[in-house]
């Protein structure tokens, strides 16, 4: 099977003559342009971008105010009628200045209309409001008094990994599941190609998984918890000596060989720790902290990496120079090493770790990318986007980017399990926050009692593993998938 | 320069030098000349061709003269402007009347990009949010191209190349532009596409009064849609005029030697039969004078000499040789002992001085195929001394007596551009020659010595 699949059904090349008779040629009138009134659009088109990124936030805000606003009603009986939950920053915002500002909103659309953005423009757009005004209301908080992370009335306390990871998880839908889902053609054409390879199509499925039980299940699943009497309790269908475990074992006991053995129950189907925590539960837990820490970090470095890439791709000359020269002193200072020493000043967390394989570990990717981009910049489609008059962002970003994806995703796949693994190791040497329930963490705790109760490193490190070789393999049939040197038709 | 006063677009000399740098602190190290100096102008409604062998600097005008990259020096009026002083949002706005076609089909399509986005990205990057209004604009052009309005969300790789060029030039109309720039449009297409493709831009030229500068190498193409044509070689200009004047009156050699280069169906009528020889010298650094004279075939000779033209080609090319120092004795003699294996059998390792003297003067001769003797008498005798010194005392002093005997004005300094007659103009001194012989008014003292 070869990728002519995609090309089925399209006009057949070559055929050009036969074509030719059904040209409408010339005659007639073409459509005239008033450009004039076009530039003269342009500034409610930059006013329409404010009134969006600054609706969606107030949309979010009074949402989640009416809602609180409602259950104060509903719980407080008739006492005169709820209260107003204060908002971050701004405080508790009164009748009139809702009533007010909902009006000036208002106004101002009605000068605007119609938006003439697409829905899902307007929706990212809209997004990104929210985000930035909820990034900022914790960053001011934070940063201002001592009282602690913004709580927001609905929502609670939102982190900045929390942050992190909203971003992330959009990102991934508006450039991953979006265009895919609008381009069924091409969809299908990439998941012909990746199906070929049947590991990584397992693989895909073991990630998906665990992707969604790491967002949903640490969300519903309680934290595990140090239970005292439940320590070292064996997985389902597993006895060990009952001197191992603590002093209950809901599975029962039975004697065998004049051994009192503790069997594993359903109660715990991966066992528990020394510590008594059940196992399962830390695995889902750390399947968000090692998606959050892959994921995030992935897309910080990838960000940064794909900006500097394409910009000294792109413009050349003593640009290429600096940017690339930055990079080269960069690297020479490893991520691990920054990582220690912050840690041990500042205390390892979570956010630090994210933040540091972001911001310092872009250095190879952005090299990666600047490759690539170097042959592109050299088609003539970029000298036809100048001659239409595009500016240099937009021939970056709508030609530039789009042919170096291949590189940005080959540099994802093979940032993402380094990034994972260096977790895991951080938390297994215990530099990293301790009560973050990481599979490291866990590895650690159980390697003391390997030879007793097995299950609590290697089930975490199994889990480790095969999520760590699982992005390996789909980064393999994505690059051969989207690879037009590997079959594919891109050329 | 000329009538420019009703002219949509004038270029006047237009120059664009790349410097070439060396060493890590990137040294100036000289200078590519890829276009030196080129003018003209193009009326609405005209086409206006520009022919030239591959790497003569055509594709750099075309991309200089619409500030697709910014040129040395010169100065280009679109609409009465010199759009050289353009900001860069006016040089958008001067985009939507000016747009350009590519070469490479394969190339200027993106290839992520689905061809109706392609054709419609001088509309979005000009600000017609309208999507809508986007699509029914490109629609309407994809008919007019010979293209379905279906076609638009397919991508580039779905289409042949001649179809691709449709999308192309589709892209180039969707701003309705006044003037259109085309870089060889149809030199990647085959021969029976590629009438095609002329048709169609011709046909859209007429009915919307384009005004249109079309680059190719291909006289064929140049001949069929052309009003004038310049004639390109090393960066400039060699000669400007109507078509037809121009394919049935050619003025510079230059321009004689590509028209005769043209295969003809009739054997009988091959014209002169002149060819060119040697490659295309280093734009880095052109020939002093005129910049043809180390390949032209009339290349002028001193007056003193009665010397048929092809004599006079190969002294000249002889005594360049003496004065690059590129006359290799030993090889002359090597060469000269095998082909006299009678005189020279035993001989192991010959070397110049090793064979008599007047074989070797033979020999060198022969090697540049120059006549056993000049028929003019002086010219012979200033060869033969020359001949001579080479052998004898070393080339320094042959090059002395080459130089002062054989110089040509053509490599004393470069002919302007000249009208010759209304329309037709072109760089050569032969044509002042003819001109102060028939008693015409210009001509400087250089081209009568």
């Amino acid at each position: 099977m070869t990728g002519d699949d995609y090309k089925r059904g399209a006009t057949p090349a070559g055929d050009d003559t036969d074509r030719t008779a059904t040209d409408g040629g010339a005659g007639g009138t073409f459509e005239t342009v008033e450009w004039d009134d076009i530039d003269r659009a342009g500034p409610s088109r930059r006013a329409e971008a404010v009134w969006i990124l600054v609706t969606a936030p107030w949309l979010v805000c009074a949402v989640q105010v009416s809602l609180q606003f409602l259950a104060s009603l509903a719980s407080g009986g008739g006492g005169g009628g709820g209260s107003l939950a204060p908002l971050p920053v701004v405080g508790t915002v009164g009748p009139v200045a809702w009533v007010g500002s909902a009006l000036a909103l208002g106004t101002a659309y009605y000068g605007l209309r119609p938006l003439r953005r697409s829905r899902i423009a307007t929706l990212w757009l809209g997004f990104t409001g929210v985000w930035l005004a909820g990034v900022s209301a914790t960053a001011v908080t934070q940063l201002g008094d001592e009282s602690g992370l913004a709580a927001f009335p609905l929502l609670g306390v939102v982190t900045p990994v929390d942050w992190l990871w909203l971003l992330t998880v959009a990102v991934l839908v508006r450039y991953g599941v979006v265009p895919l889902s609008s381009n069924r053609r091409i969809a299908r054409y990439y998941w012909r190609q990746f199906r070929r390879n049947t590991a990584a199509v397992v693989s895909a499925i073991y990630l998906v998984v665990v992707f969604v039980v790491g967002i949903v299940g640490a969300r519903v699943v309680p934290e595990p918890s140090p239970t005292p009497g439940l320590e070292s309790q064996p997985p389902a269908f597993v006895s060990v000596p009952s001197y191992v475990t603590g002093v209950d074992c809901p599975g029962g006991t039975r004697m065998e060989g004049g051994t009192e053995l503790c069997q594993g129950s359903l109660a715990h189907p991966f066992g528990t720790t020394g510590a008594g925590e059940d196992v399962l539960r830390a695995v889902i837990h750390g399947m968000e902290v090692s998606m959050q820490v892959g994921l995030i970090a992935t897309l910080i470095s990838l960000a940064i990496a794909t900006a500097v890439g394409l910009t000294a791709a792109y413009y050349g000359g003593y640009v290429d120079e600096v940017l690339m020269r930055y990079v080269d002193i960069q690297q020479t200072f490893p991520t691990l090493f920054l990582f220690l020493l912050l840690a041990y000043s500042l205390g390892g967390s979570l956010f630090l770790l994210v933040v540091i394989f972001g911001f310092f570990g872009w250095g190879n990717s952005a090299r990666l990318i600047r490759g690539e981009a170097l042959q592109r910049r050299e088609q003539l489609y970029m000298q036809a986007s100048k001659s239409a008059g595009a500016s240099p962002f937009w021939t970056i970003r709508n030609h530039l980017l789009p042919n170096v994806s291949n590189s940005v995703i080959t540099a994802a796949t093979l940032s993402i399990p380094v990034i994972i693994i260096a977790e895991a190791t951080f938390s297994f040497i215990g530099l990293a926050d301790p009560t973050i329930p990481s599979w490291g963490r866990i590895i650690s705790d159980g390697q003391g009692q390997l030879r007793n109760a097995w299950w609590i490193s290697t089930i975490p490190g199994l889990f480790l593993f095969c999520t760590v070789l699982a992005f390996n393999f789909v980064g393999d049939a994505l690059r051969d998938a989207l690879d037009p040197r590997h079959g594919g038709e891109e050329s | 320069m000329n009538d420019g006063t009703d002219a949509l677009f004038s270029v006047r000399g237009l120059t664009k030098h790349y410097p070439l740098t060396e060493g890590l602190l990137n040294e100036a190290a000289g200078q590519v000349r890829a276009v030196d100096g080129v003018g003209f102008e193009v009326r609405r409604g005209e086409t206006f061709g520009i022919v030239g062998e591959s790497g003569c600097g055509k594709s750099t005008a075309a991309t200089s003269m619409l500030r697709l990259e910014e040129p040395t020096d010169g100065a280009v009026f679109f609409d009465g402007a010199d759009l050289l002083e353009y900001d860069a949002e006016a040089l958008r706005r001067f985009r939507r009347d000016a747009q350009m076609i590519f070469q490479d089909p394969d190339s200027s399509l993106d290839p992520r990009m689905s061809v109706g986005k392609s054709a419609a990205e001088p509309l979005v990057v000009q600000g017609m949010d309208d999507r809508k209004r986007r699509r029914r604009i490109v629609a309407d052009l994809f008919e007019r191209v010979g293209l379905s309005a279906e076609d638009m969300d397919r991508y580039p790789h779905e289409f042949s190349g001649g179809q691709k060029q449709r999308i192309a030039l589709a892209r180039a109309l969707s701003v309705n532009p006044k003037l259109l720039v085309a870089d060889e449009p149809v030199s990647a297409l085959d021969v029976s596409i590629q009438s095609e493709i002329l048709r169609l831009l011709s046909e859209f030229q007429s009915d919307l009064e384009l005004a249109v500068v079309l680059i190719s190498h291909d006289l064929g193409v140049v001949r069929e849609v052309c009003d004038r044509v310049a004639v390109m070689y090393l960066g400039e200009f060699v000669e400007v005029a109507p078509t037809e004047t121009l394919f049935s009156d050619p003025r510079h050699p230059y321009t004689r030697t590509l028209l005769a280069s043209v295969p003809t169906p009739d054997p009988a009528g091959g014209g002169p039969g002149t060819e060119l020889r040697g490659d295309v010298p280093d734009p880095s650094a052109p020939p002093d004078g005129c910049r043809f004279h180390t390949r032209c075939p009339e290349v002028i000779p001193p007056e003193e000499f009665d010397l048929p033209q092809s004599t006079w080609r190969r002294l000249l090319e002889f005594r360049k040789q003496a004065e690059q120092d590129a006359i290799d004795l030993d090889g002359i003699a090597r060469v000269g002992v095998l082909e006299n294996e009678d005189d020279y059998g035993g001989l192991e390792e010959p070397t110049a001085d090793s064979v008599s003297v007047a074989d070797l003067k033979r020999w060198i001769r022969a090697e540049y195929d120059l006549p056993r003797t000049i028929e003019d008498e002086r010219a012979e005798s200033v060869l033969s001394d020359a001949l001579d010194a080479i052998v004898g005392e070393g080339p320094a002093d042959a090059i002395d007596r080459l130089s002062a005997a054989f110089e040509t004005v053509c490599e004393q300094s470069n002919p302007p551009l000249e009208r010759i007659e209304a329309n037709h103009r072109a760089a050569c001194y032969l044509e002042e020659e003819t001109r102060s012989e028939s008693g015409g008014s210009t001509g400087d003292g250089d081209s009568n010595s």
